[in-house]
């Protein structure tokens, strides 16, 4: 299951991807506030990779997922997408061109209730990309729709195929989702906390669904979520996201095992740990998250950090650095913290 | 309608607002609205006005075969955009125009004007306030006896006929109010009263709308005090007292008469009941309740699903407690938002009072114009209701953002 | 009002709900009202114009105005015309003017509803300004202004209605089905529309317009109550042509007498006729409007979701 990151060919390349929003926009007046959502990050994943991206609400994490399937413009840099002859710019792509894109790229929402219309059928639902893109005639359409919800574990699907969202359970509308978002064979899956709005009981059925579906089709995730559990479920790699930034990135374990960034190391201490026995050591970060706007050149966590020093207060917010192992940090006391 | 809130560029600090208080900028902000979306207003209703008027004033000079001369004379031979241009540049200036049959229409509205809007702003307060407390008893006592009772009293005062209801009014009234100034030992005679008055109508007009402005503000804030320390008593006559307080003042200050006069009228020289402006703001807060107290309603229930509330009955608060202090403050903004939206029905309702109660108002001044095809009058009452309009709508707004802190700085 | 196709759960509140109900009842009414003239005409009236014509009709044998008997139903007016007859001719004009307004305003506030709900930017703010200032317009005055002077066959309830209409359409109704459009476009299943490609129409006609419809509906409902006050208004007045009409149907009940005289002097027939068509009928559609609104307004139907979410 494990993929090493392939330096060669990457499915996904974003380079310095960035998105403000403007604020306080009066009539004639040009913005002059920025929220820095999402401030320059770069990773990159490869084909039938998953990438958890883990962090705070807020911390730009959905605005991230949702640059990257195009429901939003990027301000700057570049998400170049590879996919067999395939192999384009996709932020800086015209009209016409999104279209085609969006054959290939896929998102599962948050909430089940939601994402779906509740006027339409399921097989409305999860058609609805087919009968969009033109592909194939209503009979066609259908069958590919029964093979899909038997796939996502809807069964029998002929049963399931002319209700209403509302007659399904949380759990049997993320299937339905799932369907929806593979029934064009995509490359490459956003999801954005799907499992978050689900009863504790099911969620782990549904990762299983999606890393077993994963496995078969071929298709790479970014996971999206606050939970780092379910990030080491369905994650090969995880990327820490804080204000914008990315901070740590990394082989999931790897990072787990041996976190290097002080606010990776908080998010683990707050992890409860089914042990009576054990005795953390508990990582102290202090306030709450705020929002960048405007954003000090300086490092972006140094209003929490219990480990800030002079360095951190004089020098920009510190680039990401490879420790080994694939194991890159931002932070210019990493040595020192690990030891 | 404001569009709901865009999460993502919601900003979480106040960065412009610590510079400035909130009502400043809010203010600065709306004002700029209201000059775009009344220059809109005036441009629509004024080609609206001069395409659709079925009949050319000059043509009624035909026979004589000065309708050219006429024409010239009124302006109306000249191109539509020359004098789009002409009327919205003396607007600028406070210029209404002449009317057709001489006198500036300035003039004509000043006269008017004044009974008009003091009785419509006051009288929606007074609506406004009386359908939020029966909204609350029709939400909160749903099913029972007495919200069906008062729910049907909503419906009936939204789609009652209003000449129907002005006739109910005085017909009704008048022998009640006869026997009221006999047991005063008041002049029957409405001229009897104006002639012994050293007031003039308008003014003792002033002082009733004031009065009963005050009245009901008191009452609010004596209500709210009540509720706080549970007196009862008090929460319950908070009403009736200040309401009295209010009719109490009048005479004192001398005006008792003549403010009992202004609420109908007995004039045995012309048609009875006629004239009589504060029986108009009676009409309008009858034809109005029922549209506040349904939106009022609605509100609520959907606020009464809310955690909120089901917290503030786990503290123990009292369903009177819950109702009040948590579900009708919050349910007020919504309601608030969508009373704007019934502002032309209630306009109507109130312009069909007053002109069938002949009080000399806006109305009467616009039938009369309409009747004639006078353009620049009806041009002129139109400019003001939508003055009146833009006025009401900026005061929402500003209470809106008042109980709202979110609004204060939601954009335009 | 429902629409294509029904959520089936959708329809059973529709149903269940007793503002409509009542409401439908009443229309059901008036249905029955309109048909009863022709019917009338056919049977028991037949050959009788002289007697039972709504505009020369007159009953020789009895005074006039004559309470409800045998021959006349609803009695007689001051000119000797019979009311029943007035008042089944009135209802069909009052219901042509509540259609009329009811299809305007829908029309209009459904088009520029969704398009600045789905475009946003600068058709939306054209959009928005554009009813910001027409709320200021009441549509009585509109309707007013158009209507006197203009004889009947070319300004009838029809007309009178689509002015009513297009003006609150332009004005509230826009307002208020744009503010529920945002709403709808907020929602993730739009964004999973356009996340596989779909474009203006296929977005509109799927998953704008199903959930505005019910919005626009009960905007034309709630604007219709005060087109029929309009029309009564102006029938009342006179202004428009003189037609028989509820508006017309008042104004003989409170003329014919002064209006001081005992209440045993007014023809309450012609009087009570005339109101309680016009407050009938305008509360048949008010309470329909106030229903739909309880069914499909988008808070309350979340705040439902949210509770049952809680709970099961």
């Amino acid at each position: 299951m494990t993929v090493s990151p392939v330096r060669t060919k990457p499915l996904l390349e974003i380079r310095d991807l960035k998105k403000h929003f403007p604020i306080s926009r009066g009539l004639f007046r040009r913005p002059t506030e920025f929220v820095h959502a999402v401030d320059g990050i770069s990773f990159e994943i490869a084909p039938g990779e998953s990438l958890g991206l883990v962090g705070e609400s807020g911390c730009g994490k959905s605005t991230t997922g949702r640059m990257l399937v195009k429901l939003m413009e990027p301000t700057d840099g570049t998400i170049v997408f590879r996919d067999g002859e395939y192999e384009k710019d996709v932020a800086h792509i015209g009209r016409s061109e999104v279209k085609e894109f969006r054959s290939r790229v896929q998102m599962i929402f948050q909430d089940p209730y939601e994402s779906m219309n509740p006027r339409r059928t399921i097989f409305d639902t999860v058609s609805e990309p087919l009968a969009v893109q033109h592909v194939g005639t209503v009979q066609e359409r259908e069958e590919r729709v029964l093979e899909l919800l038997r796939m996502v574990g809807l069964t029998p699907p002929e049963n399931f195929l002319f209700r209403y969202p509302h007659e399904l359970s949380g759990g049997q509308r993320q299937r339905v989702a799932i369907a929806r978002a593979l029934v064009m064979n995509p490359r490459f899956v956003v999801a954005d906390e799907p499992t978050s709005m689900l009863d504790v009981s099911i969620r782990i059925s549904i990762m299983e669904l999606m890393t077993k579906l994963a496995r078969e089709l071929g298709v790479s995730y970014l996971y999206i979520t606050h939970d780092l559990a379910v990030a080491r479920y369905m994650c090969d790699r995880i990327a820490v996201m804080y204000l914008g930034k990315i901070v740590e990135i990394g082989p999931t374990e790897e990072v787990l095992a041996r976190p290097r960034h002080p606010y990776t190391r908080a998010l683990l201490s707050a992890v409860p740990v089914p042990d009576p026995t054990y005795r953390r050591t508990p990582v102290e970060i202090k306030g709450g998250i705020s929002k960048a706007i405007n954003p000090a050149p300086e490092c972006r966590f140094i209003e929490r950090c219990p480990f800030a020093a002079e360095v951190c207060r004089t020098n920009p917010h510190p680039p990401l650095e490879d420790k080994g192992d694939n194991h890159a940090v931002a932070c210019y006391r990493a040595d020192e913290i690990a030891s | 309608m404001r569009s709901p809130p865009d999460l993502s560029r919601r900003p979480t600090s106040d960065i412009q607002g610590r510079r400035v208080p909130w009502v400043v900028a809010f203010l600065a902000r709306r004002l700029a609205w209201a000059v775009i979306t009344l220059a809109i207003y005036l441009t629509a209703v004024f080609f609206f006005v001069q395409w659709w008027v079925p009949i050319d004033f000059s043509s009624q000079f035909a026979l004589g075969g000065g309708q050219a001369d006429a024409a010239a004379r009124f302006g109306l031979d000249r191109p539509l955009p020359e004098r789009y241009a002409e009327y919205m540049g003396g607007l600028l200036t406070g210029d209404l125009g002449q009317s057709f049959s001489g006198p500036p229409v300035s003039e004509m509205i000043a006269d008017a004007a004044p009974v008009t809007i003091l009785v419509f702003a006051v009288g929606a307060v007074i609506a406004y306030v009386v359908g939020e407390l029966l909204g609350r008893v029709a939400a909160w006592r749903r099913g029972t006896a007495l919200g069906s009772v008062v729910s049907v009293l909503g419906v009936v005062s939204a789609t009652v006929f209003p000449p129907f209801l002005v006739f109910l009014l005085v017909r009704y009234l008048r022998q009640p109010m006869v026997s009221l100034r006999r047991f005063l030992g008041l002049p029957t005679d409405s001229l009897v009263i104006w002639r012994d008055s050293p007031f003039e109508p308008s003014e003792v007009l002033g002082l009733v709308a004031l009065s009963l402005l005050a009245a009901v503000v008191a009452g609010l804030l004596v209500r709210a005090y009540a509720h706080r320390h549970r007196l009862r008593w008090l929460a319950f006559a908070a009403f009736p007292a200040n309401l009295a307080a209010a009719v109490g003042a009048l005479f004192a200050a001398g005006v008792g008469a003549e403010a009992i006069d202004l609420l109908y009228r007995v004039d045995y020289t012309t048609s009875i009941g006629s004239g009589s402006p504060v029986l108009v703001l009676l009409g309008v807060v009858l034809l109005s309740f029922g549209q506040v107290l349904f939106m009022m309603r609605v509100g609520i229930e959907d606020e009464s699903d809310e955690y909120y509330v089901l917290s503030a009955r786990a503290k123990g608060l009292t369903e009177r407690e819950v109702r009040d202090v948590h579900v009708a403050r919050n349910a007020l903004i919504p309601t608030l938002a969508a009373s704007f939206l019934a502002l032309p029905t209630l306009l109507a309702g109130m312009v069909i009072v007053e002109f069938e109660l002949e009080v000399d108002g806006l109305s009467s001044v616009f039938f009369d114009a309409v009747e004639v095809q006078d353009i620049p009058v009806m041009m002129g009452v139109l400019v003001v209701l939508g003055l009146l309009g833009i006025g009401l709508r900026l005061a929402t707004d500003l209470t809106i953002a008042h109980l709202d802190p979110r609004q204060r700085r939601a954009a335009v | 009002m429902s629409s294509r196709p029904p959520s089936t759960r959708r329809w059973r509140q529709v149903r269940s709900n007793p503002k409509i109900a009542m409401g439908a009842a009443i229309l059901l009414f008036f249905g029955l009202v309109i048909a009863a003239n022709p019917l009338l005409w056919a049977t028991v009236w037949k050959g009788q114009e002289r007697l039972y014509d709504p505009v020369i009709g007159y009953d020789h044998m009895i005074v006039h105005p004559s309470a409800p008997s045998a021959t006349h139903w609803l009695g007689t007016d001051s000119l000797g015309r019979d009311v029943t007859s007035m008042f089944t001719l009135a209802a069909r004009s009052s219901v042509a003017v509540a259609v009329a307004a009811a299809l305007a305003s829908g029309a209009v506030s459904l088009v520029l509803g969704s398009l600045a709900a789905y475009h946003r930017r600068w058709v939306d703010a054209v959009v928005t300004h554009m009813s910001d200032a027409m709320v200021l317009l009441p549509a009585l005055l509109a309707v007013w202004i158009v209507g006197v002077g203009r004889p009947d066959e070319t300004f009838g309830a029809v007309q009178v209605g689509a002015v009513f209409g297009l003006v609150y359409g332009l004005g509230p109704a826009t307002a208020a089905v744009r503010a529920a459009g945002l709403v709808v476009m907020a929602k993730p299943f739009v964004e999973a529309a356009r996340l596989v490609g779909a474009g203006g129409y296929w977005t509109m006609s799927r998953h704008l317009l199903p959930h505005l419809m019910p919005h626009a509906a009960v905007q034309a409902m709630i604007g219709v109550t005060g087109a029929i006050v309009a029309e009564a208004f102006l029938n009342f007045r006179s202004a428009v042509g003189g037609g028989i009409g509820f508006g017309y149907l008042v104004y003989e009940g409170l003329t014919w007498q002064e209006m001081l005289a005992g209440l045993r002097d007014i023809p309450w027939w012609v009087l009570g006729t005339g109101t309680l068509g016009i407050t009938l009928l305008a509360a048949a559609f008010y309470l329909v409007g106030i229903g739909l609104r309880e069914v499909f307004d988008p808070r309350a139907v979340q705040q439902r979701r949210v509770v049952s979410r809680a709970v099961g």
